[in-house]
């Protein structure tokens, strides 16, 4: 059996993979005085402690709501405009194509902690520190070019004949982009809409500068697990596998597409 | 698999010229109207910045200094040195998680059974928060009572001070990274091996080459275009490293793994150098679209008229 070794490394690699992520979910239900002994489930009785007082703690449940709301208001809005600018470069010739491509990719190729000045003082500028608006304002502006790229690689599958055909027969541009193009690439369009959902959830660097209390999200909550005197590993666990279920959700239904998205739309799986 | 490989599909040409340019307008007006309102003011607001002297505590102290933030920054040992384990991090992740990646994909290829729940595992470590994985290998890391030096010990080794020791610190995060990211690239090659044609191996071996040679023959060239994407990919993506680092070490001990952006977050956020923290935002921006410049444009992988298409 020369596939035994094969599948020998395939294992210890996966296990390495996953360890971390069980580790949480073990560490989650461990009883107070267990947290940091290593124990592995059955070696101790597992309770919901740590989930009861992660969902009594008003201030965790708002912020993950916070987390919600500002999400999905990004992908909201960065949807529909990234569809309209995806599908203009998809369909139509322009000049200079590839510049105006790797201007947009910028946005999501540099740092984001290289805009942090600049956007802050925007945001103190404008009256939105600690509040959605501004988060979100920030969020749609990265996941924008992204956006605008994976759709732009959506759209150019869908066969432009079927659009032309609509046109001879009296549909405009407009018309024809909105009842049979954008139908044609749903799946892309959902993909896109997961990507920028998951992207958007887990972002730290922005939510840390720009947010206080109000409009504080999960991902800075964590943050108050630490403090002066202990570190609350427990709730900071059953916290990690609440949010951290979230995108595993997505992804996992998703997954057909997921890589193309995060090679950034350069490998693609034909149907 | 029969006609599988490699096909570059024109995407230009399809356009509709008949058009013209007069409804484009309506399309892209959305996208560069949010562009710039959000984009401009930044932009020329760190432009300026970085020529004053701006100490967010002391804004009345504020006046035109000129360059010096950026004559400062030239004479910073503490940004020169941070710039060093920056590189020092992206070069060793994005090698060890491609060498490993790799390697696992070329695995992946050889069996049959599970190779669906392999995918689907693989993608767990990619969209959960780095933030919840930074935390929780902190707490894996941990020299008392973390789970990584209970197995130490249980090995017969003795404890490492994974975070609390300035050899070991930036090490301890770049394993981080290597860990969550090594997915994206076994993910992406295995897409790429799946392509190979079969009978081109088959010809080489009655050719008489070994294992060896049609690797480097054939395998590598061939699949030139998907080491090119992943490495481009994890390159960008190691140079934005943030939480990974700052929320585990926050750069210590000392500043034995303070990287690039995490001494740029402090300059601006911890002292509040409005006007230095500009100036190094717009240089490190600046620094990484040209790295990202010069390695799309000499690739070519993003240009519109080509792409990797995989069969499935």
């Amino acid at each position: 059996m020369k596939t035994i070794p094969i599948y020998a490394l395939l294992t210890v690699y996966l296990s390495i993979t996953i360890f971390p992520l069980l580790w949480i979910v073990t560490t989650s239900l461990k009883p107070d005085a267990e947290v940091l002994t290593p124990t592995v489930l059955g070696q101790f009785t597992p309770v919901w402690d740590n989930y009861r007082a992660l969902f009594a703690d008003s201030r965790f449940t708002a912020r993950l709501v916070n987390s919600l709301i500002v999400s999905l208001a990004t992908v909201a809005i960065t949807i529909p405009i990234a569809s309209l600018a995806g599908y203009a470069f998809a369909r139509f010739p322009l000049r200079k194509k590839d510049n105006w491509f790797f201007m947009l990719l910028t946005t999501r190729m540099a740092p984001p902690v290289a805009f942090g000045v600049p956007f802050y003082l925007l945001m103190v500028r404008i009256d939105l520190i600690d509040r959605h608006v501004g988060l979100i304002v920030i969020y749609v502006f990265m996941s924008l070019a992204f956006g605008i790229w994976l759709l732009r690689g959506f759209f150019e599958e869908v066969p432009v004949e079927i659009e032309e055909s609509a046109r001879v027969d009296g549909c405009t541009r407009f018309a024809s982009f909105l009842r049979i193009t954008l139908p044609m690439a749903r799946a892309g369009i959902v993909t896109t809409a997961v990507l920028i959902f998951i992207i958007t959830w887990n972002e730290f660097f922005f939510a840390s500068i720009l947010t206080r209390n109000t409009a504080a999200t999960y991902t800075v909550h964590l943050t108050t697990y630490f403090g002066s005197r202990r570190i609350e590993w427990g709730r900071l666990s059953a916290a990690s596998t609440v949010v951290g279920t979230v995108p595993l959700i997505f992804a996992v239904l998703t997954r057909t597409y997921l890589i193309r998205g995060f090679s950034l739309g350069a490998v693609r799986q034909t149907k | 698999m029969s006609n599988a490989g490699i096909r570059t599909v024109p995407s230009d040409g399809r356009g509709d010229r008949r058009m013209g340019g007069a409804p484009i307008a309506r399309f892209v007006v959305p996208a560069a109207v949010l562009f710039l309102a959000v984009g401009v003011y930044p932009t020329l607001r760190a432009v300026l910045t970085s020529l004053t002297r701006y100490q967010l505590t002391d804004p009345d102290g504020t006046r035109f200094v000129g360059l010096a933030n950026y004559v400062g920054l030239v004479v910073d040992t503490r940004f020169w040195a941070a710039l060093g384990r920056s590189i020092l991090f992206v070069v060793s992740s994005v090698t060890l998680s491609f060498t490993i990646g790799f390697m696992v994909a070329l695995s992946l290829s050889r069996i049959r059974r599970l190779r669906g729940l392999f995918q689907m595992l693989l993608i767990l470590p990619m969209v959960v928060s780095p933030t919840v994985i930074a935390y929780n290998f902190r707490f894996m890391y941990n020299y008392g009572f973390g789970i990584i030096n209970h197995i130490v010990e249980a090995a017969g080794f003795s404890r490492i001070d994974f975070l609390g020791s300035t050899t070991t610190a930036l090490w301890s995060t770049v394993g981080i990274d290597v860990w969550q990211w090594t997915p994206l690239v076994i993910l992406i090659m295995f897409a790429g091996i799946e392509t190979l044609p079969r009978e081109l191996y088959e010809a080489a071996r009655v050719d008489g080459a070994g294992a060896m040679r049609s690797f480097f023959a054939l395998t590598v060239p061939l699949l030139r275009p998907f080491i090119v994407i992943v490495v481009l990919i994890r390159l960008m993506d190691a140079m934005k490293v943030y939480e990974t680092i700052h929320l585990v070490t926050s750069g210590g001990p000392g500043t034995s793994s303070e990287t690039l952006n995490l001494y740029l977050a402090k300059v601006g956020f911890s002292w509040f150098d409005m006007g230095y923290g500009s100036a190094l935002g717009l240089v490190s921006l600046n620094a990484t679209a040209l790295i990202a410049m010069v390695v799309v444009k000499r690739s070519g992988v993003f240009r519109s008229a080509a792409k990797v298409q995989v069969p499935r």
